[in-house]
């Protein structure tokens, strides 16, 4: 073991910095190989969706046209758009689409460091963080919303550098350290509508919770700046003047319905109208008041939110997790080893609050159903109790939850909810950086370099960094063969099809590389709207291939004129010749599905399983096109 | 706390469970029914003690405001009336009115059909509508003043087991051999056990006898009390008394109760520490069944939680997330620790806050 422990420290596994890098890095490459691999990119979301075009249209008329009607605010555009545009202006849209997937890339792994970060910040160890980490790397909704093109991927951002920034004050709360608190809160404020009030809640929770840091165990004394003082009102003071900042420009820029003086506060109108109208059948939707919304939490939401909650938990959060159930037991007996070693030492009242809540929660559930929701409430019960740190974290996402779990009926989605499962990993790394600790101290060891526990722990952690960055490589590594594979099919391709010929590829494909490669128009996303035309004279992005025609229009007209008087050609990633039909839509999505035969003209040289794949006849037509997936997954 | 938590179970434990899995809701309204009217609608009863049917009625929309009326519920079993009554409607408007009708139970009514027929004896006003779906959920179809409408068009109606806490002893008596008799032994046999097992950790000297008595009666009680927590829990699950979790929860009360202190005791004895367990707080060993509890809870888990809740992801392979699922048990088992373990730390949480209060230097981590 010490051999082992003298090459973790030579490699630096054993210090932050170092665990930082590796968690970076190898969240880095695992994401990277989803965008090799074409599963989500910045105009690909896995589904056909499509609502990426919502930012990216606003980014490019931000970018060319200098318009900034992509800053409304209602389509939470408004700090990803800006960025999005910038990168546009630089590096113009192709390109800027390349180097945008990596900016996903990064933003995504920085989630994953923050997150170890974070926990390192809370217990000055590593361990928690890096298990924090993996299981951020691993997370399927991270790597889903992170990278397809959605704004949320700066929500994730936001709310990891939330965390970040709100420990690092509990640390020591600079001046500096409390106004970006309140700049990262109206980050994640008005980058996402979910997150309005849930801001506004932390911003007034951090004032009483950091000008008061018994809870923290790390605090730092810092002169005058302890006690309750003005002091600790920055952030709500920052929060709000970057909050009422952008409401003005939006007001003075006309980005906004008339007669909506706050913007930035009122975009949740129609949400709440449905929520309402769903929870009280009474209420009509031209009819609802917001005292009806008032009336409604007082009277009906009560008696709802145990199943709600319930809902929510087993749906969006244990139900998400990879392992949760794993991620349960380890957490259990982290907490567990907290409890024991602290026993029946006094406790404040507020650490009784929670158990009382929890309890109430567990016994007015349902009890024949998801048995994860209640252990999750036993396990968060004794971590309540014994882990102040956590208390904190689950008082400061409370007002989020119970958004979440109250509008679970109506808008609530993983990509909301995931914000909860980010705190829950906090959590579950401060658990086990603090048992580890306790361990450690309950058996000193006898070596000088600490305890055998702690060792194997430095082991056990600098093991995971390594499998993580072997994982990562071998994926990413995977994906740059299929790429490099799919790009020598694509060039074999150009050469097979004719001059006048056109590609009409599957949305999972980087538009502006097949077109470089086969060197005929591309009709990218052919399946979901024919997103985009390439043609090598066009630099914006919504030039819909059904605009090659006049409207109104019919897939097969579409198709006509694509094809001029050449040929059609299809292609999707790793399809083979046995791939026999495909249902283009380009013109409507209330009309018929129509399924087009594919002929296999020639043989790939280099794969006999595969081939060039020519439009054929129509062979069999849809009345009713199949239903896209939920967002929610609750169908 | 627990014994708190079971007094207040008791004084409001009453079962309603619906009587079929159908929940028709509302479409269109037929009628207006007046006096002498009558509609009909039949029904699959699938557990036993039946007591309250709901049907869903309503004024026409031209007709008065604040309208009344006098209904007769009959309940017909194979063409034999088996219960009826009547119910008074005062306030009727042109929303939806929930009209309930609950009679003594039917203990044998599991795996029946009835026939619910509402005569209308009086109304106000313009008469009354009565509220259908065409879900075609129920069995049959509404029969209007005889006449039985198209098979797919139903009433809107709901059938309960409304139970009170004699009925669902009698409910539970059924479930077990020797019925009532076994059940109440084998609490009064539980608490005994566990009751003596209490008093022994007070010492290995010799009991007297008003002391084992006083254990004995107290323990029984207790088991009683704590037995109606899962009662009230189940209070709206179908079929309760056969669903495994019940079933689990009402043994595994009674035996925890009588092993516990025992299994404790032989602990102590084998590592000899029976002095420090007579020592020991009653909130001590209540966090040590809270930590026993919560592990057994999280341990269960992965072997035990059902694919329905790992959630699908769309854009996964195979949809849902990988879990390392291993189906042993159901699910019930570990949902049942973890519910008790919840309660057992808020007792122990209440307990430490008690002693904070009794001691103020105390009510803030010292860093």
């Amino acid at each position: 073991m010490r051999f082992m422990t003298t090459v973790i420290a030579v490699a630096g596994l054993d210090r932050a910095k170092g665990a930082y890098a590796t968690v970076f890095i190898a969240a880095f490459l695992s994401r990277l190989s989803v965008v090799q691999r074409g599963e989500f990119t910045p105009w690909w979301d896995g589904i056909g969706w499509g609502y990426a075009d919502l930012w990216i249209g606003g980014a490019t008329a931000l970018a060319f046209d200098g318009s900034p009607a992509g800053l409304h605010f209602a389509t939470e555009g408004l700090v990803y758009v800006p960025v999005l545009a910038l990168v546009f202006k630089l590096f113009g849209l192709s390109t800027g689409m390349e180097i945008w997937s990596f900016v996903l890339i990064a933003v995504a792994a920085s989630v994953a460091l923050t997150v170890t970060a974070t926990v390192h910040l809370i217990t000055g160890r590593i361990a928690g963080g890096v298990v924090a980490g993996a299981f951020v790397i691993f997370d399927p909704v991270l790597e889903w919303f992170g990278l397809n093109g959605w704004s949320d991927a700066f929500t994730f951002l936001g709310v990891a550098t939330t965390f970040l920034v709100f420990f690092a004050c509990a640390r020591r709360p600079t001046g500096t350290r409390l106004v970006l608190l309140g700049v990262s809160l109206a980050f994640l404020a008005l980058g996402h509508a979910t997150w309005t009030w849930p801001a506004l809640a932390w911003a007034i929770l951090a004032w009483p919770l950091l000008a008061n840091r018994q809870w923290f165990d790390r605090a730092e004394p810092v002169g005058a700046s302890r006690g309750r003082s003005l002091r600790f009102a920055i952030p709500l003071v920052a929060f709000l003047v970057c909050m009422l900042a952008v409401n003005w420009y939006l007001v003075g820029a006309g980005l906004t319905e008339s007669g909506n003086y706050a913007p930035v506060f009122s975009s949740d109108v129609n949400n709440q109208r449905s929520l309402i109208t769903r929870l009280d059948p009474d209420i009509e939707w031209d009819t609802w008041e917001p005292a009806d919304t008032i009336r409604t939490f007082v009277f009906t939401v009560p008696g709802l939110f145990p199943s709600l909650f319930s809902d929510l938990v087993g749906q969006q959060i244990t139900g998400a997790i990879p392992f949760s159930a794993w991620l349960l037991l380890v957490v259990s007996v982290a907490v567990l080893i907290l409890a024991l070693a602290r026993g029946l030492s006094r406790l404040s009242g507020w650490a009784v609050l929670g158990p009382v809540m929890f309890a109430v929660l567990a016994l007015a559930l349902n009890p024949v159903e998801n048995a994860a929701v209640v252990v999750l409430l036993a396990v968060l019960a004794v971590a309540w109790v014994y882990m102040p740190v956590a208390r904190v974290i689950l008082v400061i996402v409370a007002p989020l939850a119970l958004i979440l779990a109250v509008f679970l009926p109506v808008i609530t989605q993983f990509r909301h909810s995931n914000a909860l499962i980010f705190a829950l990993l906090i959590i579950t790394g401060v658990a086990i950086d603090d048992a580890l600790a306790r361990w450690s101290r309950r058996r000193p060891g006898e070596g000088g370099d600490g305890a055998p526990l702690a060792r194997l722990a430095t082991l056990a952690t600098a093991t995971t960094l390594v499998i993580l960055v072997g994982i990562g490589t071998f994926q990413a590594v995977s994906a740059a063969q299929f790429r490099l594979g799919e790009e020598r099919y694509l060039t074999w391709l150009g050469s097979v099809m004719g001059p006048g010929d056109a590609l009409l590829t599957s949305g999972d494909v980087n538009p502006w590389r097949v077109h470089e490669l086969v060197g005929r128009p591309v009709a990218y996303d052919v399946e979901y709207g024919g997103r985009l035309l390439v043609t090598g004279t066009t630099s914006e992005w919504g030039t819909k291939v059904a605009e090659v025609t006049e409207a109104p229009a019919t897939t097969g007209d579409v198709l006509r004129v694509l094809a001029g008087d050449g040929r059609l050609w299809f292609y999707r990633p790793g399809e083979t010749a046995d791939a026999e039909r495909f249902a283009p839509r380009l013109a409507g999505e209330n009309q018929a599905w129509t399924f087009l035969s594919l002929i296999p003209v020639a043989t790939y040289p280099n794969d006999d399983s595969r081939a060039a794949l020519a439009v054929g006849d129509p062979i069999e037509t849809l009345e009713e096109p199949p239903s896209v997936p939920s967002q929610t997954g609750r169908g | 706390m627990l014994l708190a938590l079971g007094a207040w179970s008791a004084a409001f434990l009453e079962w309603r469970q619906a009587a079929f899995p159908a929940d028709p809701q509302v479409q269109w309204s037929v009628g207006p029914f007046g006096v002498g009217d009558a509609f009909e609608q039949r029904v699959q009863v699938e557990l036993s003690h039946l007591s309250r049917i709901e049907v869903s009625l309503r004024s026409p929309p031209e007709g008065t405001a604040d309208q009344s009326a006098v209904l007769h519920f009959r309940l017909y079993e194979g063409g034999m009336a088996v219960r009826e009554g009547v119910v008074e409607v005062a306030g009727l408007l042109n929303s939806r009115r929930v009209v309930a009708w609950s009679f003594p139970p039917i203990g044998d009514s599991a795996g029946r059909e009835y026939d619910v027929q509402v005569v209308v004896a009086q109304v106000s006003g313009e008469g009354l509508l009565a509220d259908t779906t065409t879900e075609d959920l129920l069995p049959g179809s509404i029969v209007s003043n005889g006449t039985p409408s198209g098979e797919h068009i139903d009433l809107v109606l709901h059938a309960y087991r409304q139970a009170s806490r004699r009925t669902i002893f009698e409910i539970l008596a059924r479930t077990v051999p020797g019925g009532g008799v076994t059940l109440g032994l084998a609490i009064f046999a539980s608490g005994a056990v566990g009751g003596i097992g209490l008093l022994r950790h007070r010492g290995d000297g010799a009991l007297k006898k008003e002391r084992v008595l006083m254990a004995v009666l107290l323990g029984g009680v207790a088991v009683a009390v704590l037995e109606l927590i899962p009662l009230a829990q189940y209070r709206n699950i179908a079929r309760a008394e056969t669903d495994p979790g019940l079933v689990f929860a009402t043994r595994a009360l009674m035996l925890a109760f009588a092993a516990t202190p025992w299994v404790l005791l032989a602990g102590a004895r084998a590592l000899g520490r029976c002095e420090g367990l007579a020592r020991t707080s009653a909130t001590e060993r209540l966090l040590a069944v809270a930590v026993v509890m919560t592990v057994a809870a999280a341990a269960l888990l992965p072997f035990t939680q059902e694919p329905e809740y790992f959630q699908i992801i769309d854009v996964m392979d195979e949809g849902r997330p990988r879990q390392g699922r291993i189906p042993w048990l159901g699910q019930n088992v570990a949902g049942g620790f973890a519910r008790v373990a919840v309660v057992l730390w808020l007792v122990v949480a209440v307990r430490g806050w008690i002693d904070g209060r009794d001691a103020p230097q105390g009510l803030r981590r010292s860093r």
